[in-house]
């Protein structure tokens, strides 16, 4: 079974929508040793996971030779996450407002739009060598 | 995820414990379909003990609603922790779901006359 490889504050994840729990913990353990907010926690968590969802399954396409990279660092009473996958360039103008009227009952779509509302600022731009960088910041104290 | 059915006369409450992503999600939508198509469409989710959702998660409710509404039967939802909560008011489902604050406040929308089954 693949597994996530962790080097400090960074993992790197196969592409298996089984790992997410895995980002979920990891994301959440760095966090709680910072002693962050159990709803701050609770915000960037799913943010991040949503992000690294999104590069495994929309990103890599569960290619299990790809993999998804989430990058933690900590200043000035912020986090920043860096989350890239190895797929094609993902562009965020394409989603629709998932709060329109007619797309209220469809089934995907939301992920991004949990996460602009989460988090304090989100970045998406294209990785180098293809895929899709995503940056999310969020203050944390 | 762990999910506790309780049968009443009039409706069936389904306890979901974890987390409700895209882990998760084909098999609560499998288990509730099934009491659908066995007729069991007035369905409370108490989701006092999910403590993560995500889109993957809220597009499975969504999906579970529609089927239930093809039905004729009713989908509600009680006891979202404050954080589902907020997820769910952020992307304004809580106008698309019915949510309350406890069970027996559910519960009181099959136990009226006009929700009875005859």
């Amino acid at each position: 079974m693949l597994k996530p490889e962790i080097k400090g504050d960074t993992i790197i994840v196969p592409s298996d929508p089984s790992l997410i729990g895995e980002i979920d913990e990891f994301v959440e353990s760095r966090l709680r040793s910072r002693n962050v907010d159990d709803s701050i926690i609770a915000d960037i968590a799913i943010c991040a996971t949503e992000i690294a969802n999104n590069g495994i399954i929309h990103g890599n396409k569960e290619d299990p030779d790809k993999t998804v990279t989430l990058t933690m660092s900590f200043t000035n009473g912020e986090v920043m996450i860096v989350i890239s996958d190895q797929g094609s360039y993902f562009n965020p103008e394409t989603i629709e407002n998932p709060l329109d009227e007619k797309n209220l009952l469809r089934e995907v779509g939301r992920g991004i739009f949990i996460v602009r509302s989460l988090m304090d600022r989100l970045e998406i731009t294209p990785a180098n060598g293809g895929g899709t960088t995503v940056t999310l910041v969020k203050k944390i104290t | 995820m762990e999910i506790r059915v309780t049968e009443h006369v009039d409706f069936i409450t389904l306890s979901l414990k974890g987390r409700l992503d895209i882990a998760s999600s084909a098999s609560l939508k499998d288990d509730i379909l099934r009491h659908v198509a066995r007729g069991q469409s007035k369905i409370i989710l108490n989701l006092a003990q999910v403590d993560f959702i995500n889109s993957s998660g809220l597009g499975t409710l969504v999906s579970i609603l529609k089927e239930v509404r093809l039905a004729k039967g009713r989908l509600v939802l009680s006891n979202l922790a404050s954080y589902v909560q907020e997820i769910f008011e952020i992307t304004q489902l809580s106008n698309i779901f019915e949510i309350f604050a406890s069970e027996a406040d559910a519960q009181d929308v099959f136990l009226q006359p006009s929700a009875r089954v005859v």
